[in-house]
């Protein structure tokens, strides 16, 4: 058969594809693509840049869109943070966009709340509603106890609450559940690790290749560390209870008892000021109390790590040529986790590779915002921020204070705050600026659904190592499909109703005059300059800026005093640690949740255990055998707050003493693709931090638990064939 | 050609033979209802998938085939039973064989045509299979020769014909009496069919001579069908797939499943159609005989491959055989081995048993034993490929489990409709061979049983 | 089963590190959203029905504490001596002279035949319609075909920007270089794991990199001469 003959047959195969639409078939209109190199004619693609607003990482993409619609999203190769590259979930931001179930227009409640019977309105209407009930607790008296929960402030959403607290006259409670990156290096410094260069990588449970800082940022870093022109291939060792994604990279992996990260690297520092092989001496003298109660020895049987390993691993640290220590991610957020990341950081600073190739990289700039290029306003004091969980509580507990309003954006509490769940159902009026319907969302009484990534203003600053400031910007890539506004612009309108005035009011028009504005200004410091609209004409096809920010020349110059006393008590305890621990980790492609309602991602099986459409829990195969359970058993996980019911998958790779579950399932509220999917992990963990680790008893259970897998499961082992 | 003698009786003869045309009786019209609702129920399982989608299967990846290729095999097998039965036993001249060759031959062009089904309708695109036909067209598109589905294509045409037509010429003298027979519509069809008979010595000659040379053509014939059947599976590297033996494996097989086959159709049509001295013991013992030394030869050819897939110890085919003999399947496996070997060998080798209900028994469990058999050829291996990240599993949903029920339902009812509208044991063989051939030697059929005990 | 494919054409292979491959299945999702795979949802995923034109494997060597894991991401390998080819019936999969293993929906009839004989089990088949809930189907990529129901499906080497690329060379009136063509699982690797590129042309990245003393390639015994080449993780 000749190539000759194909070409004519795909020609044919192309009517007889429309042929089918005709009965039913619609899809099939589409030219199909095996048509021969001679006849090819591509169509014209337009490529708009934006940013990625699917995590806090921030990567740059450019969108293939035509006939005005989006059809792919891939990494801007301009853009410092990701170079082209983009994560699983960036990958599937159309998703988000296109999404079947995202609310279509404004509504108010027509029912009883969480009835589900709602009445579409206009624009108009909502804003006056709010505005209305706004300036009416505004007059009670009670703006200051309004509460405003937000995934982040950074951005126009920050500026748009600033006007909020100005038309209100009173500064708010404002949530923020974006995870912050552990301060020992100094408020706000947010450092970046040279993995690329580092010859020697010591992670205490970072996922840096999964969730964490940067998924696809250290990832290329990680890509460059193994495998990189004239370098040497680096070792990379791993020291958590549950072996991730990135643990499963790792040349050597650790499983150290939880929350013992900190102990094992005060030992770590311990062995290496014995041994005399600290490069920075003067380092310890940031030490509160001497490190000899924390001899490897000592602390072996709390840790579960014997003492010559650690001794081992201090000689390779400190010898390495190019050391480096990562800290511990959100799982820090325990009691000891400040404390373990400043434990791991005095690694660094013993081996004195700040700001040296491969190692950590302090900014050396003061704090950065692109936006600060726009007229300031004095509006009332600072926003008080805590998780809605802490904040709920505090409020809760001091029963003075009731909350008149609850603004809800991009967080969805009912859900991650369990037992916030009485006192936000208490709340009198709950507007919700969800782009879905979800199960706080579900509760409002006012639902002004909000842009989705690709359709809004907005611009990311971030500060790179150096003095390098990066500005991201946001934009729409096409029309937007429903009835949706911009949360900025709605809480700007709402302010206007409520008699704000903005020092311009052309600036301050909506997001887009704002970033608009920033964008003219970014070379310059706020002053208009000349070619400023060449300059934005730049920036929006690039999508991305990168300057020089003046030097502040004071780079990790901060010593910030290490306090070690907190591991007293963890030294001590070695009795009364849980028999069973619990991990609750971020999944690495649905996260929290949030993209629960992605089909996608729901279909992408987890890369250690294959899983898809589910919840599971990891258990080791003896401790599993311990309790009969078998691969597949359905098993109830019950704690002190709350119990669920999942099916167990057997993996080899956790201790003995440690189950985990990954969050991001359990919707009840959440469309089609999320709902009665798994378990909502929440309900086992109410605490406000990811990574934390509670006791937790598993009995198996009577009944089938829905156990999805796309590969076999990961018993089945195998040499790559030669 | 020798003319009847006067003392046997050829009216009785031919009232008998020609009685289930007339009355079939109560048992026919049972089965045929029976098997009716079978095939309804196929039908609408068929519709269902049809308009659904192959989806509405268990396949899945990477068990791509199942149910569809087993009955594809099994019947294809069945088949053998009769153009190779009555065509080795014309050839050898066996004399017994005169009852038994119209049902077998019968049984080998329904079987065909119900296995030759489900490479159509297992194809994702069913309305496409014409394809595989080489037909000339404005797009110059050929079937791709390269392929063992098209060597299928052409081999299972090629047998059905000749079946068919080995059907048929042994049919002309009996359509002839028929005709004389019968009047109106029927005296026309069969007067058609029977392409004006009349008995003359020249056309005696041509039809002997015709039906002699199919049998020698039919042989070499049926066996490549199988052959090639088998090169489905025995041309890819899958584990225990890619054997050399598969060939005669297959056709010995299939001659097995054939064997068992025709055992059954014969004890029901002498049920049913009351010809208990017409298909005798004498019938079953030998065909028993048959059916033992297929057996022995199944049962060689299985340890031969199993024992050198063992002894190899090559992990792919260990995977495969650990399931098939240890694992999920092992219960399938150890069926198969005593429903085609453990219980029909013995039971076939005394000669106590191997009387019309011993042989009856043997023949359900091979038929039952071999369908499995091929089960177990193409799904373990599928189960199981050479990454084991993807190895899956399979269950049967109620669409293939009816159009599988439902091809018994079919055949029997085409059986059962043939067996109605011509004599389902060829009257002038039959005749041909009473008492006293040429030379005086006493022939089986005219032998009462009781001296044939030597046999 | 040889058919000699003599060609001054480009053809096109991909080189995969698996030392820098972590595994995060970006690319799965990347193809998964330039050629139009739909997610067939939990029930028919549950029958072992979901498309992955490319796939993250996962092996556990070992037991805890001492536990390894390897990841392998497998797509269809581009046999130079594939076995899917001869045993299709109606030349629905075939060897393009670039060295593709090409796949003809419309031709293809469905017999299955071809995924039975990929050693690499990277076919895969639409047990029914494709569906999307709309508007989900406004982000199809309108430069490939939907597969119906009936049809084999598979890795295609994103043909639609090889085309792209060619296009585009022949207009700047040169040959194909490294750049041209990049499939969407390469351009969005998070670590650049995947390399991809013409193995004619001596001088192009996968050339230099298929000589790596660590390059191998997936069953390499069966001599199906796979055009993707993986690097071992040994230094
Ligand atoms: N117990 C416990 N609590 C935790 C954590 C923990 O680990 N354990 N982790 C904390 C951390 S780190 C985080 S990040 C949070 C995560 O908690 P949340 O930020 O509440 O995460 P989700 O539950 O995914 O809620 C995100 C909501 O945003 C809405 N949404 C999605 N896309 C858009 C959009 O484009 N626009 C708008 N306006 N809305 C959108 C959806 O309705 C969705 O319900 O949980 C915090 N709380
Ligand atoms: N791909 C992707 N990236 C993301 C996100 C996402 O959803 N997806 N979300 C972003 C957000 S909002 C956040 S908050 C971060 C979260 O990202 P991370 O900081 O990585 O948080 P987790 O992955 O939940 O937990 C980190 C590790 O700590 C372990 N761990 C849990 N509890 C404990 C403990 O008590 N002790 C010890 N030693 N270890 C423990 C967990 O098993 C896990 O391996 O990721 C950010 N980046
Ligand atoms: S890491 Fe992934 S999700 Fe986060 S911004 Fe980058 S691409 Fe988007
Ligand atoms: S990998 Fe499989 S599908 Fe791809 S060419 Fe090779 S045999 Fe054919
Ligand atoms: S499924 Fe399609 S491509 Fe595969 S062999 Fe059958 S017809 Fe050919
Ligand atoms: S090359 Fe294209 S089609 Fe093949 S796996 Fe990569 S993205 Fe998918
Ligand atoms: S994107 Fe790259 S690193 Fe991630 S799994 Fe695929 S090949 Fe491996
Ligand atoms: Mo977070």
């Amino acid at each position: 058969m000749k190539r000759r003959e194909f070409i004519i047959l795909s020609g044919i195969g192309a009517t007889s594809a429309s042929l089918l639409s005709a009965c039913g078939h619609p899809e099939e209109k589409l030219i199909p693509a095996l048509i021969p190199d001679e006849e090819y004619v591509p169509g014209i693609d337009y490529w708009k840049p934006s940013t990625c607003g699917m995590c806090s990482a921030g990567c740059g993409i450019v969108v293939r869109t035509r006939e005005h619609k989006a059809n792919k999203i891939e990494g801007n190769s301009l853009h410092p943070v990701n170079r082209g590259a983009l994560c699983a979930r960036g990958q599937a931001g159309l998703e988000v966009l296109y999404n079947p179930d995202r609310i279509k227009a404004p509504m108010k409640r027509s029912g009883e709340r969480a009835e589900g019977k709602w009445q579409e309105i206009s624009w108009e209407e909502a804003i006056q509603l709010l505005g209305d009930k706004l300036s009416e607790i505004k007059s009670r008296g009670e703006a200051n106890n309004i509460v405003f929960a937000t995934f982040d402030t950074q951005g126009v959403l920050g500026i748009a609450l600033k006007s909020l607290k100005a038309a209100l006259g009173a500064k708010f409670w404002v949530t923020q559940e974006r995870w912050s990156h552990p301060s020992s290096y100094g408020s706000g410094v947010n450092p970046v690790f040279d993995i690329a260069n580092a010859s020697y990588l010591l992670s205490f449970g970072a996922r840096f290749l999964e969730t964490w800082h940067s998924p696809v940022r250290y990832s290329l870093a990680y890509g460059e560390f193994r495998r990189s022109q004239g370098k040497a291939r680096g070792r990379f060792i791993q020291i958590e209870p549950r072996m991730s994604l990135t643990g499963a990279n790792a040349d050597e992996w650790i499983p150290a008892a939880v929350g013992s990260e900190g102990l094992i690297a005060l030992a770590t520092a311990q062995v290496i000021t014995r041994e005399g092989l600290a490069k920075d001496s003067n380092a310890i003298k940031s030490l509160n109390q001497p490190l000899d109660s924390f001899k490897p020895e000592d602390i072996a049987s709390t840790t579960g790590i014997d003492s010559e390993r650690i001794i081992r691993l201090a000689r390779e640290f400190a010898s390495a040529e190019r050391p480096l220590a990562i800290g511990t991610g959100t799982s820090s957020s325990r009691a000891v986790g400040d404390a373990s990341d400043a434990a791991i950081q005095l690694l660094n600073k013993l081996v004195g590779n700040l700001n040296k190739p491969g190692g950590v990289q302090l900014p050396d700039a003061e704090r950065f915002d692109a936006l600060d290029r726009l007229p300031q306003f004095d509006h009332a004091g600072e926003i008080v921020d805590w998780g809605i969980n802490d904040l709920s509580i505090r409020l809760n507990n001091s029963k003075s204070v009731n909350v008149p309003a609850l603004l809800v954006h991009r967080v969805d509490p009912l859900r991650i705050a369990p037992r916030s769940a009485e006192w936000i159902k208490g709340i009198p009026f709950i507007a919700s600026f969800s782009s879905f319907m979800d199960e706080t969302t579900n509760l409002a009484d006012l639902v002004l659904p909000d842009h989705t990534q690709l359709e809004r203003w907005d611009l990311v600053s971030s500060v790179e190592p150096g003095s390098k400031g990066v500005v991201s910007l946001v934009q729409p890539v096409i029309a937007p499909l429903h009835k949706t506004m911009q949360t900025e612009d709605v809480l700007l309108s709402a302010c206007r109703t409520l008699g704000f005035k903005e020092p311009d009011p052309e600036a301050f028009q909506s997001a887009e005059s704002m970033v608009k504005y920033a964008g003219q200004r970014l070379n310059s410091n706020g002053q208009k300059t000349e070619g400023e609209d060449d300059q934005l004409k730049s920036f929006t096809e690039a999508g991305v800026w990168v300057g020089d920010l003046p030097a502040k020349g004071s780079s990790g110059q901060q010593q910030s005093g290490v306090s070690i006393s907190p591991f007293d008590a963890l030294r001590e305890n070695k009795v009364n640690s849980p028999s069973l621990t619990l991990l609750c980790y971020e999944h690495a492609v649905l996260g929290m949740g949030d993209f629960a309602n992605l089909p996608s991602l729901q279909e992408l099986p987890d890369p250690m255990t294959s899983v898809i459409w589910g919840s599971w829990v990891e258990i080791n195969p003896q401790t599993a055998a311990s309790l009969g359970v078998n691969d597949g058993d359905l098993v109830e996980i019950a704690t002190d707050h709350g119990s669920v019911r999942v099916p167990a998958v057997l993996y080899p790779a956790i201790r003995p003493d440690v189950i985990a579950i990954p969050y991001g399932q359990g919707h009840t509220k959440y469309g089609r693709y999320a709902d009665g999917r798994g378990a909502n992990v929440f309900d086992l963990n109410p605490y406000g931090a990811p990574g934390e680790a509670i006791a937790a008893k598993v009995t198996k259970v009577v009944g089938k638990g829905e156990l999805i897998r796309f590969g076999t499961d990961l018993w089945q082992q195998m040499e790559i064939k030669r | 050609m020798k003319d009847l003698q006067p003392n046997s009786n050829s009216e009785t003869i031919t009232a008998d033979l020609l009685r289930p045309l007339s009355k079939p009786g109560l048992g026919w019209y049972t089965t045929v209802t029976i098997s009716g609702l079978l095939v309804l129920l196929a039908a609408v399982a068929l519709g269902y998938q049809f308009t659904k989608g192959l989806g509405v299967w268990g396949i899945n990846r990477p068990v791509f085939w199942a149910l569809d290729i087993t009955n594809f095999v099994f019947w294809i097998g069945i088949s053998h039973a009769g153009t190779l039965i009555s065509a080795i036993l014309r050839v050898t001249g066996a004399e017994w064989r005169r009852p038994v060759t119209r049902c077998a031959e019968a049984i080998t062009v329904f079987a065909l045509m119900i296995g030759a089904l489900f490479p159509i309708i297992h194809l994702g695109r069913p309305q496409f299979f014409y394809w595989l036909v080489p037909y000339p067209n404005e797009r110059g598109l050929w079937p791709n020769f390269r392929s063992p589905l098209a060597w299928d294509f052409f081999a299972i045409n090629t047998y059905l014909l000749g079946s068919i037509i080995y059907l048929y010429l042994p049919l002309i003298p009996d359509l002839a009496l028929l005709r004389d027979k019968s009047s109106g519509l029927f005296r026309r069809v069969y007067g058609a069919l029977c392409l004006g008979w009349r008995g003359t010595q020249l056309q005696w000659d041509r039809l002997e001579r015709a039906v002699r040379a199919m049998a020698v053509i039919i042989i070499p014939v049926a066996v490549s069908v199988h052959t090639i059947v088998s090169w489905d599976f025995a041309m890819t590297i899958r584990p225990m797939w890619h054997s050399t033996m598969f060939g005669p494996y297959f056709v010995a097989g299939a001659i097995f499943s054939g064997i068992a086959a025709l055992i059954l159709a014969m004890a029901v049509i002498r049920r049913v159609f009351h010809l208990e001295n017409y298909l005798r013991p004498v019938h079953f013992n030998n065909l028993g005989l048959l059916l033992l030394t297929m057996s022995l030869i199944w049962f060689y050819f299985t340890f031969a491959e199993y024992l050198t897939s063992w002894y190899g110890n090559e992990p792919e085919e260990m995977a495969v055989f650990r399931s098939k003999v240890s694992g999920v399947y092992a219960p399938l496996f150890w069926g198969t081995v005593v429903c085609c070997f453990a219980i029909p060998a013995p039971l076939l080798a005394i000669k106590r048993f191997r009387t019309i209900k011993g042989t009856m028994v043997a023949s359900v469990l091979v038929v039952i034993g071999m369908w499995f058999e091929r089960f177990l050829i193409i799904v373990p291996t599928l189960t199981q490929p050479k990454f084991t990240f993807n190895w899956g599993s399979y269950t049967p949903t109620w669409v293939e489990l009816s159009l599988t029920a439902g091809t018994f339902g079919y055949f029997v009812l085409l059986y059962s409709i043939f067996s109605r509208l011509f004599p389902i044991i060829a009257i002038w063989e039959y005749k041909e061979g009473l008492p006293l051939g040429e030379h005086g030697e006493q022939t089986v059929v005219g032998v009462p049983d009781a001296e044939l005990e030597s046999v | 089963m040889k058919e000699e494919t003599k060609s001054n054409k480009p053809q096109w292979g991909m080189v995969i590190d698996l030392d820098r491959c972590t595994g995060c299945e970006a690319c799965v999702v990347a193809c998964r959203v330039e050629n139009n795979i739909p997610a067939v949802g939990p029930e028919e995923a549950a029958k072992g029905r979901s498309i992955n034109w490319i796939r993250v494997e996962r092996y556990v060597e070992g037991e805890y504490p001492d536990v390894k894991v390897k990841f392998m991401p497998v797509l269809c390998q581009h046999c130079e001596e594939a076995p899917c080819e001869p045993v299709c019936p109606v030349y629905a999969t075939y060897r393009t002279d670039e060295g593709l293993n090409a796949q003809v929906y419309n031709r293809c009839v469905g017999t299955r035949y071809c995924a039975n004989n990929c050693p690499y089990t990277v076919r895969f088949f639409n047990f029914f319609d494709p569906k999307w809930d709309a508007p989900l189907e406004k982000a199809l990529n309108p430069e490939v075909s939907i597969r119906p129901r009936g049809v084999m499906e598979k890795c295609t080497f994103c043909i639609q920007r090889i085309r792209k690329g060619e296009e585009k060379a022949k207009d700047e009136e040169r040959e194909v270089r490294d750049g041209d063509v990049v499939p969407a699982c390469v351009q969005t690797c998070e670590t650049k794991a995947m390399y991809f590129g013409n193995l004619a042309d001596p001088t192009s990245e996968v050339s230099k990199l298929s000589k790596s003393n660590r390059a191998m390639r997936l069953l390499e015994d069966l001599g199906t001469k796979p055009r993707v080449i993986y690097l071992n993780k040994g230094d």
